[in-house]
C-alpha cells in the first residue's frame, strides 16, 4: 500500500492483548482515511448497544494518508468512536506531532477496547508496543505528565495524554498532545479514562514513506508549501493567531457574547482580540508538524491575579469560549482559564457553553445556590470560574461540578423548567464560537446537520460564506451572501462532502483552503494511488459523510436530531443581525431533498446508498421497512 | 462629500483611518474596489453598525468600518 501503511494495531486492554492488522485496501479507496475510515471500522467493528464509557467501547485514533509528509497542514490524527457527551458518532481532530510519528512507526491507526486492570499508557517503538503500568502519572495534570514522559523516554516520543477530567470521566474532556494540541471536542478524554488509559505514546526509528508517485508528488509539494505559507491568511494568523480578526467578527455579529444573547460588544472586541494578545502576552508561535503557518501561541502573563508562565496559549475559540460568552473580556483571566482547561483536561468549547448556560440558569433563578453549592455564578466572574468552576467540574466535585460535568443539555436536562431552551447546542454538543445569526445563516445548517452535532470543521461552509475558498470544478464558483439563505442547502451539499474529506484526510482547515480541487485529487493519486478523479474524490466525501449519518442512526438519532435549540433561532437582540430570522426549516428540507434523505429516518435512500456504493449499509438501516 | 473609513480588526493591517472625498453617488461595491485591498479580503462596510450593500450609498460625514468577513476557529 502506498502514503498510508494498511496496518493498524488492535489493542484489547481488558486481556492486555496487543495485535497488528492489515487492512483492505478498498476500505482507503472508499473511506479515504481519518474519520471517514474510523466511521467504516466502527461501522463493521462497533458495539452499537454498548456506553461510550463502558469496557466495549471502541477508541480509535486514525491518520489520513497525508500524515508525515513535508506538507504544511497534513499531518493531523482523528479520534473517534461513540461521543460519551453526546451519545452519538464523535470524531475529533487533532494537530500536533502525534499523527507522523505514528505513520513514521508503521501504523494507520489504532484500535482500543476493553479496561485495564490499572492505570496504564501504551507505548508504541517501532514493531515493539507495550501496556504499561502507569500509576505514578494517574491524578495529575497534562503538563506534568507530559514533561514526565518526555523527560523519561526522550523529548522526541509524542505524547498523548488525559488529564483529571478524564480520569473523572467528565463527558467533554481532552486529550492532549504534546501538552498544547488538543483531540478538544465530543469527550474521548473521558474513554480513555474510562479504560483507565493515562497516555498513548509514540516514537519511531526512522522516517520512511513509500509514495505512489513521489516525482508527482515533490511537484506538488513544491507548489503547495509557499502557497500555503504566503498566503494572506496564514499571514494574518501567524502574525496575530486565530483571533486575529475578533473584533471584525464582533462588527458582524458572529462573535458570541453572555450565552449567545448578544451580538454586540465593542469594548470587548478591542481587548480580547489576537492583536492584544500579541501584544501584551505572546512570547513564541509555534507550528504543529512540518507546518508554516504557525498560528500556534505561546504566552505569558507576568503579573496581576491571572499570572501564568510561559506556556500553551489561547486560540480563538477558547479565547471567546472563556471571554465574551461568559462576559469576561479580561485577557489575561482568559489565558490562565485555558492553562487550567488544558492542564485539567477539559474543551474549552463545551466548558464555556456550559458555563455560559449556568450563569444565564443563575441570573434567571432557574438554579440558585442551593444547586451550585452556595457558589454565586456571575456574568463576568473569572476568579471563580478559574479557582471554583474549572477544577470542580473537573474533579466532578460539589453540587456545581457534578452538574457541569455532563455538559449543558444534560445539566439542563435535570435542572429542567425552560433552561432547555437556552442550550446552546445540537445534538449535544456545544456551538463552537461563530454565532450563524452574525456569521452567516448556512452555518445554522452546517451546525444542525453535522454528525457529531455542532461543528464548526465539519465542513469548510463558514470559509465558503466568507468568501476564504472556491471550487469552481465541482460547482462552487459563486459567492455566498452570508445572511440570507440563498444557495446555502446548494453549498452545503458541496460542503459536508469536502469536509468530509478534509476530516478523513487529516489536513488542517487552515492549510487546505488553499489546495484546489485538481491539487487534492493530486495528493490522493500521487501520494495513496487512489487513482481518483474529482467525481471520485466528492463521491468518498458524501460516502463518509452518510455512512456517520447511518451510525447515528443505529444510535436512535434521526430527522428531527438535525436541529437547534431556541435560543440559536431566535434573531438577534443587538448588534448588526439584530432582528434578522434564519430560515432554518427551508434550509433543512432543500438540503435533505438535494441529498435524498428521508425526512424521518434522516439518513439517504436506499437507492442513494446503492449509488454510492453501500448497499450492504442500507439494508442494515433499511431492512425494517 | 466626505467620509470617515475606520479599519476594524486585521484591516488595520492593511489601511489606516482616513478621511475620504467622495462623489455622492458613490456606492459600497466601488468605495471597496478603490481602496485596493488584497483580493483575497472580502470587504464589508459597515454604518451605525449595519452592513451597507455593495450598491449602498452614503452621505455627508459618514463613519463607516471597513471590516473582513476573515474568522479563526
Amino acid at each position: 500500500m502506498n502514503g498510508n501503511t494498511g496496518k493498524i494495531i488492535n489493542v484489547d486492554l481488558g486481556k492486555g492483548s496487543i495485535e497488528t492488522e492489515l487492512l483492505p485496501e478498498e476500505y482507503y479507496t472508499k473511506y479515504i482515511g481519518g474519520s471517514g475510515l474510523a466511521a467504516k471500522l466502527f461501522w463493521e467493528r462497533g458495539n452499537i448497544s454498548a456506553d461510550p464509557l463502558s469496557p466495549e467501547a471502541m477508541l480509535i485514533f486514525m491518520n489520513g494518508p497525508f500524515a508525515g509528509l513535508k506538507l504544511s497542514g497534513a499531518s493531523r490524527n482523528s479520534v473517534a468512536g461513540r461521543s460519551p457527551l453526546t451519545g452519538n458518532w464523535g470524531d475529533s481532530s487533532c494537530g500536533g506531532y502525534f499523527a507522523p510519528e505514528l505513520r513514521y512507526a508503521g501504523y494507520d491507526g489504532i484500535i482500543i477496547k476493553g479496561k485495564a486492570e490499572k492505570p496504564s499508557m501504551l507505548l508504541i517503538e517501532d514493531e515493539k508496543i507495550n501496556i504499561l503500568p502507569a500509576p505514578e502519572y494517574w491524578g495529575k495534570g497534562t503538563e506534568e505528565v507530559n514533561k514526565a514522559i518526555k523527560n523519561k523516554y526522550g523529548k522526541n516520543y509524542r505524547v498523548l495524554v488525559i488529564g483529571p477530567a478524564g480520569e473523572n470521566l467528565v463527558k467533554y474532556s481532552i486529550i492532549l498532545n504534546e501538552g498544547h494540541h488538543a483531540f478538544g471536542r465530543a469527550g474521548f478524554g473521558a474513554v480513555m479514562g474510562s479504560k483507565n488509559l493515562k497516555a498513548i505514546v509514540v516514537k519511531a526509528a526512522g522516517k520512511n514513506m513509500n509514495l505512489a508517485d513521489p516525482e508527482k508528488y515533490e511537484e506538488l509539494r513544491a507548489e503547495l508549501n509557499p502557497k500555503i505559507k504566503e498566503a494572506l491568511a496564514s499571514d494574518v494568523m501567524r502574525e496575530n493567531g486565530t483571533a486575529a480578526n475578533l473584533e471584525g467578527g464582533v462588527v458582524s455579529g458572529d462573535v458570541p457574547i453572555r450565552n449567545f444573547t448578544s451580538n454586540y460588544w465593542e469594548e470587548m472586541g478591542q481587548e480580547l482580540n489576537g492583536g492584544i494578545l500579541t501584544e501584551k502576552y505572546l512570547t513564541k508561535r509555534r507550528v504543529c508538524a512540518y507546518c508554516s503557518i504557525a498560528c500556534k501561541r505561546v504566552v505569558e502573563v507576568k503579573e496581576g491575579p491571572f499570572a501564568i508562565p510561559e506556556g500553551p496559549g489561547p486560540e480563538y475559540e477558547t479565547i471567546t469560549a472563556l471571554g465574551s460568552l461568559i462576559g469576561s473580556m479580561d485577557l489575561a483571566a482568559v489565558c490562565k482559564a485555558s492553562r487550567v482547561c488544558n492542564d485539567i483536561g477539559i474543551d474549552t468549547i463545551s466548558a464555556g457553553g456550559t458555563i455560559a448556560w449556568a450563569m444565564e440558569a443563575f441570573e434567571k433563578g432557574d438554579i440558585t445556590e442551593n444547586e451550585t453549592g452556595g457558589i454565586k455564578l456571575l456574568w463576568g466572574d473569572m476568579a471563580t470560574v478559574i479557582d471554583k468552576i474549572l477544577p470542580d467540574i473537573a474533579a466532578r466535585k460539589g453540587k456545581l461540578g457534578i452538574l457541569l460535568s455532563e455538559g449543558s443539555l444534560a445539566a439542563a436536562l435535570k435542572t429542567g423548567k425552560d433552561s432547555v431552551n437556552y442550550t446552546v447546542q445540537c445534538k449535544g454538543l456545544e456551538v463552537p464560537m461563530h454565532d450563524p445569526r452574525g456569521g452567516g445563516h448556512g452555518l445554522a445548517l452546517a451546525y444542525a446537520v453535522s454528525p457529531r452535532g455542532a461543528c464548526h470543521v465539519a465542513s469548510p461552509m463558514l470559509f465558503m460564506e466568507m468568501g476564504a475558498c472556491f471550487y469552481p470544478e465541482i460547482g462552487f464558483e459563486y459567492e455566498l451572501e452570508p445572511m440570507t439563505d440563498e444557495n446555502k442547502a446548494e453549498t452545503a451539499v458541496i460542503a459536508v462532502a469536502l469536509g468530509a474529506i478534509e476530516n478523513s484526510a487529516c489536513f488542517c482547515q487552515f492549510a487546505d483552503r488553499e489546495i484546489a480541487i485538481p491539487e487534492w485529487v493530486g495528493l490522493f493519486n500521487s501520494v495513496a494511488g487512489y487513482n481518483w478523479d474529482a467525481s471520485d474524490m466528492m463521491k468518498a466525501g458524501t460516502r463518509v459523510f452518510y455512512l456517520k449519518r447511518l451510525i447515528n442512526y443505529l444510535f436512535g438519532r434521526t430527522a428531527k436530531d438535525d436541529a437547534l435549540t431556541p435560543r440559536m433561532l431566535e434573531p438577534a437582540r443587538d448588534g448588526e443581525p439584530e432582528g434578522v430570522f434564519i430560515n432554518f426549516e427551508g434550509m433543512k428540507n432543500k438540503f435533505y431533498e438535494l441529498m435524498d434523505m428521508d425526512t424521518v429516518k434522516g439518513i439517504p435512500s436506499i437507492k442513494k446508498l446503492e449509488e454510492y456504493g453501500m448497499g450492504v449499509e442500507a439494508k442494515r438501516v433499511w431492512r425494517e421497512t | 462629500m466626505k467620509v470617515c473609513l475606520v479599519p476594524v480588526g486585521i484591516m488595520k493591517k492593511y489601511m489606516k483611518e482616513r478621511d475620504l472625498d467622495i462623489e455622492a453617488d458613490l456606492t459600497a461595491g466601488t468605495l471597496i474596489e478603490r481602496l485596493n485591498l488584497p483580493d483575497k479580503l472580502k470587504i464589508i462596510c459597515f454604518l451605525n453598525g449595519k452592513r451597507i450593500n455593495p450598491d449602498g450609498r452614503f452621505t455627508e460625514g459618514d463613519v463607516v468600518k471597513i471590516v473582513s468577513t476573515f474568522a479563526g476557529g
